[in-house]
């Protein structure tokens, strides 16, 4: 892959509901304010991909609700159907190939409009698992519950990170969770699916994300420095829950591996701050043991909240790239990783490496 | 070989905001006015209203009413039976519905039209939204597109 | 900086009505083992991946995640790429960039559908492409929104019913001569014009079927010695989110499908796509669409598309075959669809079209339609 950066990254405040915007309006906001931001005109942008959920949106072929949003009409233009992490891959596909000199990126998910659960059910293979009545929050406790018995810890630890994550999010002026929840307060929060209490699941959200990649030259022209994304992998796993050990090591760890030989990282302490798309409190603590980071003591890590704060569908894990990018772009931190994942307990992750350059 | 087939039909409900430009075009069909959106940099003015311009992808910042009489640029006859996603049962057919261009406007909008003997249509007639004398603010406030003094 | 990416190995399953027998890991496993063994490559070498369907009209939510295990996906890299009628084009640009941007050096294009069996379900679907509010009430599907664009077409140019269904007469016969295609049964011109109207001016034998089916196709930067067949250019075109700003009349209508073509063309060196084209493989869901679209394709002058047929020339033996595969009139697993496009014209560039194969041809056009009416565009050759 030859340079890619990134020039601009934009996102809205999430919400348990924007009824008051329709995919058009909701895309519209972020597109324009990251235009405002870097300076780009809609006539300058060469493509665009868009990451949406045709069962989210309840809309087949999601990606039409927002074409005059993106400014699509007119350009080459295409979609990934998975998290707006795995967007980018395919955006740098296309800056590499030389075809274009950048790419527009936006992810959206409104959870508000849709029967979460239900959808969520609809993902589990229609023999053996979907009869079953599972959906996602049931599989994240069934990963918890893995998880605990493997490390033999207790419930108690799920809702001191919850706590933690809660402590970020409280400070993030995008985050749709608000409150600095006490560990307390999170165990006495409802049951949703043992040993998960509702505040140790990240929230359903409505939001969107934006951002713009560039090739080498176009981040030259700019005199501040650029934030580049160094280095990518992702990889999906086995599909039936049967199929693995949810509370065993996932196919993170290969996946953030090849992240990291791709951006010549060396050492897992190079990476200064880390965004993880964590739907439970559990997976805040796997994901980091995954990708071998339980020993770094000083990486900044979550420190928007993580998806604890907010799950926009499809657009979270843009939203975590969009997190480490203006961190890096603050001059907070030089290195930083970014995870995206698509499937609820981690059947398909990705992850970036981002450098300040 | 039996080969077994599993039968599973998602029974999904939505809830699909019209958002701002969209709330305000149902408000106005309950008033029988039909609103457009405007861009004042490239003069576009656009129905259904929306917040992207289909010209430079900027805000469309007017909401402006437009007559509800409109020329006619495609129609079709739909005769064979589906299932309706919004009613979960088989649309009544046959039905006509055309694209219409509300005077004063730069796009068409898509509805359905009273006549449903094709051979009397022909694109460029004049056409008229005939509204429903109950409205409740949905788009079926329009009953439909008649022809509009007979061209 | 670009490398170049050809086509080495093509695997389709028998296209049908109805495939009870397999469910989508199963099928999508027929099409891929199928592709593997004409590229000659072991399953392991795969790099990459990327599959779609529509996933909404099968009622299985993230498809691609479950159907993993039949296309080799499991530990690696896979993207879904889903853009409804385009999917098919949509995987093979999105694995030509995969490619072309150094990403991976082998990836494979999955596209499957495998509909439930009840009728109509594929109208319902593309009913909830659009607009909830403005458009899904009077919208019947893509029979609808297209015979909007048939009607346009024939009050503009007279075009008769005749003339239209000539081309799925055509394409019936070239079916029979390939083994994956779902509609083979000859059809005359009299029984397409006194099929039932389903949308008028679009009768049933007017228009596409759904099938049952999946293709692979093998993309990759270092094909070393193998037949293979070269991409040479690489264009889509997307278009405006409401079906009144995409239909003639509106101010900012767009011709998609033109767009795309000169783009392509000017990366391929095309001036002349009428001459230069040995064979095309258009994404044709209806007979009336061919003739506006081979227009839009610089194929012929505006209003005269239909002579293209009438003349004779896009037979299989004529001077610019038009889907020898029977193209999209015969078969339609929609996943698949625009990638089966490619593929075909694959197997002409490689001389492995068996008994549908077009003499020598050098230079493939394919055509990938869907959305709210936009285009891609894949040009085949066999130099690099």
């Amino acid at each position: 892959m030859t340079a890619v950066a990134i020039l601009g990254a934009t996102q809205t405040k999430h919400s348990k509901s924007r009824s008051d915007a329709n995919y058009m309006e909701l895309a519209f906001e972020v597109v324009t304010k990251l235009l405002e931001e870097t300076g780009v005109k809609h006539s300058e942008i060469d493509t665009v991909i868009t990451a949406s959920s045709d069962f989210w949106d309840g809309r087949t072929i999601s990606d039409i609700a927002v074409q005059d949003a993106v400014g699509a009409a007119g350009k080459s233009a295409s979609k990934v159907s998975m998290d707006g992490a795995f967007s980018l891959v395919y955006a740098s596909a296309r800056i590499s190939s030389g075809a274009f000199k950048n790419c527009l990126v936006v992810g959206h998910g409104k959870a508000s409009e849709g029967q979460a659960r239900k959808i969520a059910n609809a993902a589990f293979d229609p023999h053996y698992q979907r009869p079953l009545g599972i959906d996602d929050h049931g599989a994240l406790g069934l990963q918890a519950r893995a998880y605990l018995q493997e490390k033999n810890l207790s419930p108690e630890m799920l809702a001191e990170t919850a706590a933690q994550s809660a402590h970020c999010y409280a400070k993030n002026p995008y985050s749709h969770r608000t409150t600095n929840w006490t560990s307390e307060a999170i165990q006495k929060s409802q049951l949703i699916a043992d040993p998960l209490h509702e505040l140790e699941i990240a929230p359903d959200s409505d939001g969107a994300c934006a951002m713009l990649l560039c090739n080498e030259k176009e981040a030259q022209k700019r005199e501040t420095s650029s934030i580049w994304l160094d280095g990518f992998g992702f990889a999906t796993d086995v599909h039936s829950l049967g199929d693995r050990h949810l509370g065993k090591p996932s196919i993170l760890s290969q996946v953030s591996q090849q992240a990291f030989r791709r951006a010549g990282v060396q050492d897992y302490r190079e990476i200064d701050i880390a965004e993880v798309h964590d739907a439970s409190s559990a997976q805040t603590l796997m994901w980091k043991e995954d990708m071998g980071l339980q020993n770094h003591s000083h990486l900044l890590w979550n420190p928007s909240g993580g998806a604890m704060g907010a799950q926009p569908g499809f657009a979270t894990g843009l939203v975590r790239v969009a997190e480490v990018y203006q961190r890096l772009k603050k001059g907070a931190a030089r290195t930083g990783l970014a995870h995206g994942m698509t499937g609820f307990v981690g059947q398909a992750h990705c992850v970036w490496v981002l450098r300040r350059r | 070989m039996n080969h077994h087939a599993v039968h599973l039909k998602p029974e999904l409900t939505y809830q699909y905001a019209a958002g701002r430009y969209g709330s305000i075009f149902l408000a106005g069909l309950k008033e029988k006015k039909i609103c457009a959106s405007h861009c004042t940099k490239c003069k576009r003015t656009l129905v259904p209203p929306r917040i992207a311009c289909t010209s430079c992808f900027g805000k469309m910042d007017k909401i402006v009413e437009v007559p509800p009489t409109a020329t006619l640029l495609a129609f079709t006859l739909v005769s064979f039976p589906f299932l309706d996603p919004f009613t979960g049962v088989k649309r009544p057919i046959p039905y006509c519905y055309g694209m219409v261009q509300f005077e004063g406007t730069d796009n068409n909008f898509q509805y359905f039209l009273s006549e449903k003997n094709t051979s009397k249509l022909k694109l460029g007639m004049k056409m008229i939204a005939v509204f429903k004398e109950a409205r409740n603010g949905r788009l079926d406030d329009i009953l439909y597109f008649s022809l509009h003094n007979r061209s | 900086m670009k490398h170049p990416v050809a086509i080495i190995g093509s695997g389709q399953t028998n296209h049908c009505s109805r495939r009870l027998d397999v469910n989508a890991p199963e099928l999508t496993n027929e099409a891929v083992q199928a592709a593997c063994q004409d590229a000659d490559i072991d399953i392991d070498e795969i790099d990459a991946l990327v599959v779609g369907n529509m996933e909404h009209f099968e009622g299985i939510h993230l498809s691609d995640l479950w159907v993993t295990e039949g296309t080799g996906g499991i530990k690696k890299p896979q993207l879904k790429v889903a853009t409804g009628g385009t999917t098919g084009s949509s995987l093979a640009q999105a694995a030509y960039y995969l490619v072309a941007g150094g990403l991976f050096k082998n990836v494979l294009a999955v596209g499957w559908e495998r509909l439930s069996d009840s009728e109509g379900e594929t109208t319902t679907g593309i009913v909830t492409a659009f607009d909830p509010i403005y458009e899904r009430p009077t919208l019947a599907g893509a029979v609808s929104g297209l015979a909007i664009l048939a009607c346009q077409y024939q009050q503009q140019y007279h075009t008769t019913p005749e003339e239209a269904a000539e081309v799925v007469v055509q394409a019936r016969k070239n079916a029979q001569l390939n083994p994956h295609a779902h509609l083979t049964k000859e059809v005359t011109i009299e029984e397409v014009v006194s099929s039932p109207m389903l949308s008028s001016p679009i009768r049933y034998l007017d228009m596409c079927p759904t099938s049952d089916g999946a293709c692979a196709l093998l993309f990759t930067s270092d094909p070393k010695k193998r037949n293979c067949a070269w991409v040479k250019g690489v264009s889509s075109c997307h278009n405006h989110t409401y079906l009144g700003d995409v239909v003639n009349g509106a101010a900012d209508f767009k011709q998609t499908l033109t767009i795309a073509a000169q783009n392509a063309y000017q990366q391929a060196g095309i001036k002349d796509p009428r001459k230069e084209f040995d064979v095309v493989e258009m994404y044709d869901p209806c007979t009336w669409s061919a003739f506006a679209w081979s227009e839009a394709l610089g194929l012929a002058d505006p209003g005269k598309g239909s002579t293209i047929w009438t003349s004779g020339a896009s037979k299989l033996d004529g001077e610019l075959p038009i889907n020898p595969s029977g193209g999209v009139l015969c078969t339609n697993p929609i996943g698949a669809t625009g990638l089966i496009r490619v593929a075909e014209a694959s197997l002409q560039i490689r001389k492995k079209a068996g008994d549908r194969q077009v003499k020598d041809p050098k230079l493939a056009l394919t055509t990938g339609f869907g959305g709210s009416f936009w285009n891609e565009v894949m040009i085949l050759g066999e130099n690099r």
